[in-house]
């Protein structure tokens, strides 16, 4: 892992390759716990997630490889909620997980809270229509002001806004294809301060901004 | 900032890439090569952007994205 300041002065290195503590093999997604500065890093290759502190202290690992709750295959994204909840997504198990944190003393952290893999619901708040959500290898996860996670599907081009709260689909963004609002293999997600989403639309050689009302509100690059 | 020279930065496999205000997007049209980029200063130098990989929101508005093919990190208005 390397740290930089936003102007790209480098500041930091740590961990090395290999399967130890502190020790990765294809380290694919980071994200900062806002609540203590940690750094939580999905350490792909070795099917776990790794937590260290702001300076790049070893905290804590989670995770290991297999289909069961609590286990981990090849995963890609990740994100931390405003509470603290790690949320992954479990790339090769077709499924989002959640794990607790807890920040403050990181005992118990890395407990699986919750994990769902796509089903149909229907979101009374927009539509008596259900939506279905079936994940085939979940690239990315982002998690917006409001808690909400949106995953970037890597097979089905697809965004897919979930309400964190019992995962149920609120929208489904885009499909394949070239045109704006539209990819091709999206990889990874952020959002911006105005709950725009960033989406990396890899096969598309872009990055595209995506307003929370399904349309892109500019494209760039 | 690495402003300067775009290209021969773009050379060394690894380094990391500033760019920031230096980047403007000329066609917003994907192509088979990428999406082009301009500098504003030195003028002439194209940046393609090539299968990116990670983003994340910088400050005042800037977007910051990974770079896989250059194995840089790009930070655009």
């Amino acid at each position: 892992m390397q740290v930089f300041t936003e102007a790209g002065v480098f500041v930091r290195s740590f961990g090395k390759f290999g399967e130890g503590p502190a020790e990765f093999n294809s380290p694919w997604g980071v994200a900062i716990d806002r609540s203590s500065s940690n750094i939580v890093v999905s350490d792909t290759h070795n099917h776990r997630i790794q937590v260290f502190s702001e300076d790049g202290k070893f905290l804590m690992a989670f995770g290991e490889y297999g289909t069961a709750r609590g286990q981990l295959c090849f995963p890609h994204g990740i994100a931390v909620s405003a509470n603290g909840d790690i949320i992954v997504a479990d790339t090769f198990n077709h499924r989002i997980c959640v794990f607790s944190s807890t920040s403050s003393s990181w005992e118990g952290g890395g407990k699986l809270l919750k994990s769902f893999t796509g089903t149909t619901h229907v979101n009374a708040a927009a539509s008596s229509m259900p939506l279905h959500v079936t994940f085939s290898y979940p690239l990315g996860v982002a998690v917006c002001g409001t808690g909400d996670i949106v995953v970037s599907d890597w097979k089905s081009s697809r965004l897919e806004w979930l309400v964190q709260s019992d995962a149920v689909p609120k929208m489904s963004i885009g499909g394949s294809g070239r045109q704006a609002g539209q990819f091709d293999g999206p990889s990874a997600l952020a959002f911006d301060d105005n709950d725009n989403i960033l989406v990396c639309d890899y096969g598309n050689q872009r990055v595209q901004v995506c307003t929370s009302v399904n349309l892109p509100s500019q494209k760039r690059n | 900032m690495l402003t300067g020279d775009v290209a021969q930065v773009l050379k060394k496999s690894g380094v990391v890439l500033r760019a920031c205000s230096c980047l403007e997007l000329i066609d917003s049209a994907p192509t088979e090569s990428g999406i082009l980029f301009r500098t504003q200063e030195p003028s002439g130098i194209i940046l393609q952007l090539t299968n990116p990989v990670g983003i994340a929101a910088g400050s005042a508005g800037t977007t910051l994205v990974s770079d896989s093919e250059h194995c840089a990190i790009l930070s655009i208005l």
